[in-house]
């Protein structure tokens, strides 16, 4: 049977079994009937999350007690990927670069895209070029990525240095330097910021244009209006991109990838939490002590998270509560 | 805007449905005709010829169709994946570098030496006692230099069969380096840890391979030869500033006097070149590493895909119609093993000195066949070139080497 | 409501100066890409990291684009990308909006479910799926690449529901008295009224989709399927890299993100009005 047919029909079938359900659940009276459209409303995302995240998430966790090299059959280890896990230097050393990255390049990137956005956000001539200059490094990946950025950071024939040249500063070793190539790849994601235009600008349509006009009938300069009304404003946009940011980075991968390929990153200066488990995944072959990596990274992305969240309510300019039937949510 | 979406939805949805009608694959061929998947690397270049091998083998075996499986990037991880997956292809290109790392996965092969040219050639691949793969090409190292360069230095053209020893090509690259700055012409190209070991006399690890042999004088000159070549006053650019950037093009544009890795990949670009005298060389000193590349089998085919995988095997590795593609003046893959494929192999750049390619064949002893063998040059490799000057660091060669010898092989296999 | 601000005289003139400036600047890494596209191997041998001078070899272009079947992985890019662009805005717009204005039980902590799954590295399940694909015997097809995103994704879903929350309740319960279900209310009101969020997201799945290399380097192994970006991969190997051809073919295959974004834009920077209760 074609593959389609036999996924088609595993869908059908579980969709036929949930209308059943919240039929059911909604003639007895066990939920309400809008309780029954919410789960028919995700049910999508719920089925793509039990086959293709819940499930291998469940399998690698399964796998994590376990040794197993892809080629020989797997044997059970118990706790030892754990314990082999607190006890690697390597893991320590990836967690420190990892953490370091995420503080670098977290701040720097939320702040240039915050201004970046607002300057593409301005009635200039010709604005629609520069937005698509500025959005054209995220689109340049793989191979190429790999090959502009070796030239970019040559020590000697490279762009960077060359204008550092021109500066009378001695460019270092970047890629090749231990202390220099963490920075080089955060510039590096800085390039690609115009990334987070997008969703900046989509946000900064949201600000209602009445509080402008309202602040600066009341006399308010320009920089007030910006502390005052579209910071608060656009808040939970920059919280949203803090976020996402900070996972972003704490998953980053492809750069300490392209670049440690391409010979760079001496001394494990880039070993990334996620590079560091590809590696041992797909080079070293170990798969069960990879799995284990996985679930401590997630764990410490959950920490990192919840802790940005609770900070969140200091900051953050909105409501973002659960619609019941008894609350509203208020509009700002 | 409603009906579109909605006519988007649909279409979507009908494309779905037509995608289905196309898929799947069909193990057993209909009328007694079997097909084998061969799943090799390279790049659009190395593709096309390996394609074009592909067609010769088929049309000379109608009954059996051999499905191209090209692994663009990332080659041994994908194998393994799809070993690991069941998904194993039936017939794989190897390489002796990594061969030992797959034995669990492929089945010994037929391999007769006689068919060969150089005794290198089948023993390359050989894991213990067994062939684990049908070798059908080589790549092996050979130098290239700018004549007009050696010219313009009043060095005379050195000879194309006997190898120059260390001290005499360093003595020369020293001679061709002129210049400072952005317009330094350098002599030699970046010397590289790996194969200028094997020139210096030396290796990796002993005969057995179970040792490895980094203390010994030979990785020591290596390391200081490699120093003094990239100091500022060295006769190469430093493997920094090589970073990314072409050596065979600085070669052909007058920035560089001699490369001493030059590969068969690059014979077509060479004979291209419009304007220019260069010719080839061997390797000074006790040559380079031979690749040797072959074709294996994996454990899982068996019967009739087994019996056409091994006439695949056979027909790629001693057949003239496939050996005779391997070079031609568009582009090359590698060095035919059998001495009748070598001779559309010259005939493809008349005037250059291809037999050199030859004589390195025979030229480096073999190393080992060893497990990791990839991981663990890699990082000897990266330690020297972060700790010792040969990269960014500081530290005396001598410590790091024994070091390193300390650590090896064990300590070695991974990150 | 607002959309892109007005600026005073001098305002105008600092804006554009410094975009001018800045973007330059930018786009030099660029700049250099298309002109490494248009030189020889020894033009870019020769010329390092400066723009100038350009041997004009617009032989790169067509010799990168015939060098592997462009029009078969043009149109398997093309699928693999509008299908999960579809599916994964409408999925997740519906699913945005259920957490932000159906009231259910259990929606609080589902929702968190949903925010820890945009924690989870791809590379994790890298492995995991390939057996669950394998088992479906959807080897070397478009499907382990398109299905996934017919799911949903975690990080559209969070957009729609922060964008969804900050809409008036009062558009719901219009709707409501007026007797349209839940769905109605999603596809006649919230949806086109979430325009820019839908232009975004539909953009950045496009993006993603189409530049995905990784997934297609494991799923597809014969030519049938492959898509571009695998090409890219095919001009560089262990030896050697074609820097022309792959700078020519790697700006032959962004030119369709190039011209979607600059398109894209109006729609997600319009000025629209759309809360329709004032």
């Amino acid at each position: 049977m074609q593959p389609i047919a036999t996924f088609g029909l595993i869908v059908a079938s579980a969709y036929a079994v949930l209308f059943g359900v919240m039929k059911l659940a909604t003639a007895r009276r066990w939920i309400d009937r809008s309780t029954a459209a919410f789960w028919i409303f995700i049910s999508p995302w719920v089925f793509g999350f039990l086959l293709f995240t819940a499930g291998p998430m469940v399998y690698s966790l399964v796998l994590s007690f376990f040794d197993w090299n892809l080629l020989d059959p797997a044997s059970f280890v118990g706790l030892d990927n754990y314990q082999k896990a607190a006890a690697d230097p390597l893991l320590g050393q990836a967690i420190k670069v990892t953490l370091l990255y995420a503080v670098l390049s977290v701040p720097l990137s939320t702040a240039l895209s915050l201004a970046v956005a607002l300057l593409m956000n301005t009635k200039v001539r010709g604005i629609h070029f520069f937005r698509t200059v500025w959005y054209l490094p995220s689109l340049v990946t793989g191979v190429a990525q790999t090959i502009l950025f070796l030239w970019v950071f040559n020590p000697t024939y490279g762009l960077l240095n060359g204008v550092l040249d021109v500066f009378g500063v001695h460019g270092p070793a970047w890629f090749n330097s231990t202390f220099w190539s963490l920075p080089a790849v955060v510039l590096m994601s800085l390039w690609t910021v115009g990334g987070n235009m997008i969703i900046y600008l989509a946000g900064l349509q949201d600000v209602p244009v009445e509080l402008y006009e309202a602040a600066e009938i009341d006399g308010s300069g320009r920089w007030q209006r910006f502390w005052n009304i579209t910071l608060p404003q656009i808040s939970p946009v920059i919280f949203f991109n803090v976020v996402t940011g900070l996972i972003g980075a704490m998953q980053v991968f492809t750069q300490g990838y392209i670049v440690t390929q391409a010979g760079g990153g001496p001394d494990n200066s880039l070993l990334f939490l996620v590079l560091y488990l590809y590696k041992n995944a797909f080079e070293f072959f170990q798969m069960g002590y990879a799995s284990a990596l996985a679930w401590i990274l997630l764990v410490m992305i959950l920490i990192l998270t919840a802790l940005v969240f609770r900070g969140s309510a200091f900051w953050v300019f909105y409501e973002a509560g659960r619609p019941t039937k008894e609350n509203r949510v208020r509009t700002p | 805007m409603k009906k579109s979406r909605l006519i988007a939805a649909l279409a979507a949805a009908g494309l779905t449905l037509a995608l289905g009608g196309c898929s799947g694959d069909s193990d057993s061929g209909s009328g007694g005709s079997v097909t084998i998947k061969f799943a090799h690397w390279g790049n659009n270049e190395e593709a096309k010829t390996i394609a074009s091998m592909i067609a010769a083998f088929q049309q000379a075996n109608p009954t059996i169709k051999v499905q191209d499986n090209w692994i663009q990037a990332d080659y041994q991880q994908k194998l393994t994946t799809s070993v690991a997956g069941g998904q194993a292809p039936d017939v794989a290109q190897t390489s002796n570098a990594f061969l030992a790392d797959f034995q669990s996965a492929f089945q010994p092969v037929q391999v007769d030496p006689s068919a060969y040219y150089a005794p290198n050639i089948p023993n390359a691949l050989k894991v213990g006692d067994q062939y684990y793969g049908v070798p059908f090409v080589i790549k092996p190292k050979v130098m290239a230099i700018n004549l007009g360069l050696f010219k313009k230095g009043g060095v005379p053209a050195p000879s194309l069969t006997q190898p120059m020893t260390v001290d005499q090509f360093v003595a020369t690259a020293k001679k061709l380096t002129s210049g400072t700055g952005k317009a330094k012409v350098y002599g030699s190209a970046p010397l590289w840890f790996n194969g200028w070991l094997v020139a210096e006399g030396g290796d990796f690890f002993s005969a057995d391979g179970q040792a490895c042999t980094l203390d010994t004088p030979a990785a020591l000159a290596t390391a200081n030869l490699m120093i003094e070549a990239q100091a500022s006053d060295g006769f190469a650019p430093t493997l920094l500033a090589a970073q990314g950037q072409d050596m065979f093009y600085w070669l052909s544009v007058d920035r560089l006097a001699m490369q001493p890795d030059f590969g068969p990949w690059d014979i077509a670009k060479l004979a291209g070149l419009k304007s220019g005298d260069f010719q080839i060389l061997p390797v000074p000193g006790n040559g380079s590493q031979l690749e040797v590349n072959g074709i294996a089998i994996s454990k899982s085919a068996k019967d009739s895909k087994l019996s056409a995988a091994q006439k695949f095997a056979a027909f790629m590795s001693t057949d003239d119609r496939a050996q005779s593609l391997l070079t031609t003046t568009k582009s090359s893959l590698g060095v035919p093993v059998t001495s009748t494929g070598l001779k559309s192999f010259e005939a493809a750049a008349p005037d250059l000195n291809l037999k050199a390619f030859v004589t390195a064949a025979g030229q480096s002893k073999l190393g080992a066949s060893v497990k990791k063998y990839g991981q663990i040059t890699g990082n000897i490799g990266e330690a020297l070139s972060s700790k010792t000057a040969i990269g960014s660091g500081k530290q005396d060669p001598a410590t790091v080497l024994s070091d390193l010898q300390k650590r090896c092989p064990a300590g070695l296999t991974t990150g | 409501m607002s959309g892109p601000r007005e600026l005073s005289r001098p305002g105008k003139a600092f804006a554009f100066l410094s975009l001018l400036v800045g973007s330059f600047v930018f786009a030099y890494p660029f700049l250099w890409m298309v002109a490494t596209s248009l030189r020889t191997n020894q033009g870019v041998a020769r010329a390092g990291i400066n723009l100038w001078p350009i041997q004009w070899r617009f032989a790169n272009y067509t010799e990168g684009l015939a060098s592997f079947p462009f029009w078969r992985y043009l149109g398997n890019s093309v699928l693999s990308t509008v299908i999960p662009v579809v599916g994964t805005v409408l999925i997740s717009s519906l699913a945005g909006f259920a957490f932000a204005r159906i009231p259910a039980r259990g929606a609080g902590v589902t929702f968190a479910v949903v925010l820890a799954t945009m924690l989870l590295p791809g590379e994790v399940t890298i492995v995991p799926q390939f057996i669950l694909f394998r088992t479906l015997n959807m080897m070397d097809t478009l499907y382990p690449i398109i299905l996934p995103a017919l799911f949903g994704s975690p990080f559209f879903i969070f957009l729609f529901r922060q964008f969804y929350l900050r809409l008036p309740t009062a558009l719901t319960d219009a709707a409501r008295i007026d007797g349209a279900g839940w769905f109605r209310t999603w596809w006649s009101i919230y949806l086109p009224l979430s325009q820019p969020i839908v232009v975004a997201a539909a953009v950045l799945q496009f993006m993603s989709s189409w530049n995905n290399f990784l997934t297609p380097a494991i799923y597809l192994t014969t030519d049938t399927w492959k898509t571009l970006p695998l090409a890219l991969a095919g001009f560089s190997s262990v030896n050697s890299t074609d820097t022309t051809l792959l700078m020519a073919t790697t700006i032959v295959v962004i030119a369709p993100c190039i011209a979607i974004f600059f398109l894209a834009q109006r729609h997600i920077v319009g000025g629209i009005s759309f809360s329709g209760i004032r």
